[in-house]
């Protein structure tokens, strides 16, 4: 090939590259995102001024900040965002999913017991990972997780999917059922007396606040051993509450 | 307490074990309301919006403060300026106490607590972008929702309009103008300006506050009696039998108010058949049809969770549910994520009233503050029910029950040591529990409000 030839090929091709280059571009082109996220979306190649046009705000705001636009999606639904210069125009496509969300939000189950949580609105693949292997076994099938309890004791589970991170606390309790044994945080239990005792003791039937953990526990106990427990409420009372958990009771209200 | 439960209590007491002492109690006076401080910053964070500015609402609404802190952003919103306490409200009927008496405020929860209270009627939920948006077009967003709306009353078979509940027939089932209207109603028996007999009808249980019903069948009677009126209280139960504290209310209906109280259980088929002449017929346990003509007509009519909570999915009143299913460890709806429904309005095996109603939504707190910091929940909860219940105007019953979690089933239960798994109420009515019943209504509502 001779070289005029190279040339006027060269001279053809030209105003193509050229038209090509002269829009703007945009990176991501295009923003999938679930409400409430924010993303950025880049400019460059600009020519001039920009001038941004979104065609739903109530799905996405969009504000341009030199070469960027901060994107927030803000209901369900997809708008275009068009990004004008000098030389031409172009346009960022947003689609707004509904979030992925797992129901229930925590789990509490026995040893072996099952549960299941359900996956809504998931985007893309989902993926579960677990803390702790040998309190809590978990097995994907579909949007359900079927959850057992292997062990007592606590785990995560952190289910993802492309848009969104969900966590979801599991607690293992050695009891399953029957009588109570389990430990209960004594503050929660103690709150129990407000009612009637006032807030954190503070006075109604007799003031708590005050007492000490002996003197509490000894006149629940007391009050526990009644046989005559329909002529006192508070012996009627009592009856319902382990020894262990009398205890933490008197242990929180000695110290609020 | 069943019929088996109470007399193995009854032959337990009456072997002759020393009683205890008798136990001091508080004076009226000594009832101290405390204020705590709200802990500045603890650690948590989140923002919790509640609807609703009952015994539950508030109660939640105080103690996400108190024990949350400074970091923990309450919203509050309720349609009322105050709240009216159902709890005591049958005194009015009798003129012991008035509505203003059962008035409580939001001031400590905002002045206080710094709870925002926000005077506003739900018109929706959007649990995907975590809103709630009241009339007007305001929207608040929230880390977590949470429902205390209490229930909402239907119309009888035979009733065109509810608007016939506040002129006519007040069921005074949520204390206000209906309660004054029946209080009226009840003095032109006396005066005269009107005759007959007091009709009071129960729904099917559950309906909000057990003992309530009857409790109201035995103070109105007691007012009869007391103001010399010859006229009588029917009660129709569509329950087969008293619901609670069997063995006080039927010693009440044969003895103190024996001549007073006629009661009918097995009630089938309620119809208003007139409003204005007080007319409501029913199908008897004989399965025959019955007319009655009512003086004073107080239908307490069936309840159900607000309309507007099923239509956000929390229920669903095509399967015949009435009330909203929850996880009571946390009261999390079991349908919709992150939203939770305390109080009369969920579906759980306790009883709606108002005492449990303040101690679910301490439970709710609890697993809310857990669950902001990705915590497991308190694995096992304990709720309390109590109620002092007047007989006379100066006697009263109390019932009590513990309720323990139990994971087998995901329900609360009344466990085998209080009592062999049932509610204990007290032997019998008796001034002393008068006196403990005012100490008990105004602690707890200490406990709630201030």
């Amino acid at each position: 090939m001779s070289m005029p030839k190279k040339l006027a090929l060269l001279v053809l091709l030209l105003p193509l590259v050229a038209f090509e280059a002269l829009a703007a571009k945009v990176s991501p082109s295009s923003l999938t995102m679930v409400p409430g996220q924010k993303s950025t979306v880049a400019v460059s190649s600009v020519s001039g001024s920009l001038t941004l046009t979104n065609s739903n705000a109530q799905v996405a705001s969009a504000v341009l900040s030199g070469n960027k636009i901060q994107v927030t999606a803000n209901a369900v639904g997809s708008a275009n965002l068009s990004v004008k210069d000098k030389k031409g125009t172009v346009t960022v496509k947003v689609t707004v999913k509904p979030a992925m969300t797992v129901s229930p939000t925590s789990l509490t189950l026995a040893v072996n017991q099952k549960a299941t949580l359900t996956i809504s609105n998931p985007s893309g693949t989902i993926r579960v990972s677990n803390s702790d292997t040998s309190k809590v076994a978990t097995s994907l099938s579909g949007s359900t997780i079927t959850v057992t309890g292997k062990a007592a004791g606590t785990a995560t589970l952190t289910i993802k999917d492309s848009l969104t991170t969900r966590k979801v606390p599991v607690q293992v309790t050695s009891s399953s059922g029957g009588p109570i044994t389990g430990t209960t945080e004594g503050r929660l239990l103690a709150s129990n007396c407000f009612q009637c005792h006032g807030t954190y003791g503070s006075g109604g039937f007799e003031k708590l606040l005050g007492e000490t953990e002996a003197e509490i526990y000894e006149e629940l106990v007391e009050y526990q051993e009644d046989p005559d427990f329909s002529t006192d409420i508070m012996a009627a009372h009592v009856q319902g509450y382990t020894d262990a958990q009398l205890r933490a009771i008197a242990k929180y209200l000695a110290k609020p | 307490m069943n019929r088996r439960q109470f007399l193995e209590a009854l032959s337990l007491s009456s072997l002759g074990f020393m009683a205890l002492p008798s136990l001091v109690r508080a004076d009226e006076e000594d009832i101290a309301s405390a204020l705590f401080p709200v802990p500045t910053y603890t650690g948590i964070s989140g923002t919790i919006v509640i609807v609703g500015g009952g015994m539950a609402g508030v109660t939640l609404a105080k103690y996400l403060r108190l024990w949350g802190g400074t970091g923990v952003k309450v919203t509050l919103i309720e349609k009322a300026p105050s709240y009216t306490s159902n709890i005591m409200s049958n005194k009015v009927l009798t003129g012991q106490m008035t509505l203003a008496d059962l008035n409580y405020v939001y001031d400590t929860l905002k002045n206080h607590y710094g709870v925002q209270v926000v005077s506003g009627t739900v018109t929706g939920i959007d649990s995907g972008d975590q809103t709630v948006a009241l009339a007007g077009g305001a929207s608040y967003g929230y880390d977590r929702l949470v429902l205390a709306p209490g229930l909402e009353f239907d119309l009888l078979d035979g009733m065109e309009d509810a608007k016939e509940y506040d002129t006519d027939i007040p069921h005074a089932w949520q204390a206000g103008l209906q309660t004054q209207l029946l209080r009226d109603q009840l003095l032109e028996l006396k005066s005269g300006a009107r005759s007959g007999d007091v009709v009071i009808t129960i729904p099917k249980a559950p309906y909000r506050c057990p003992p309530g019903p009857y409790e109201r069948a035995c103070v109105v009677a007691d007012w009869q009696y007391q103001n010399n009126l010859s006229s009588q209280v029917i009660v129709l139960d569509a329950n087969a039998d008293i619901l609670v504290e069997r063995d006080n209310f039927t010693a009440a209906f044969n003895g103190a108010h024996g001549y007073t109280v006629d009661y009918r259980p097995g009630c089938k088929d309620l119809k208003i058949v007139d409003v204005m002449s007080r007319t409501v017929s029913y199908v008897d346990v004989d399965n025959k049809k019955q007319n009655v003509t009512a003086g004073v007509l107080n239908p307490i009519p069936p309840q159900r969770a607000p309309q507007w909570l099923a239509d956000a999915k929390l229920y669903n009143p095509d399967a015949e549910e009435r009330s909203v299913p929850v996880n009571v460890l946390s009261y999390e709806s079991t349908r919709v994520p992150l939203v939770h429904v305390i109080g009369d309005a969920s579906l759980t095996t306790q009883p709606k009233a108002g005492h449990i109603g303040n101690q679910q939504a301490k439970t709710c707190a609890d697993a809310i503050l857990r669950l902001l910091q990705n915590q497991p929940l308190d694995p096992a909860p304990v709720t309390n029910s109590a109620c002092y219940t007047p007989i006379t105007a100066t006697t009263a019953t109390w019932l009590s029950a513990v309720y323990q979690y139990d994971a087998k089933t995901g329900t609360m239960f009344i466990p085998s040591q209080h009592n062999g798994g049932g509610a204990i109420s007290t032997s019998e009515p008796s001034t002393d529990n008068y006196k403990d019943m005012q100490v008990w209504f105004k602690t707890l509502m200490a406990d709630t409000f201030t």
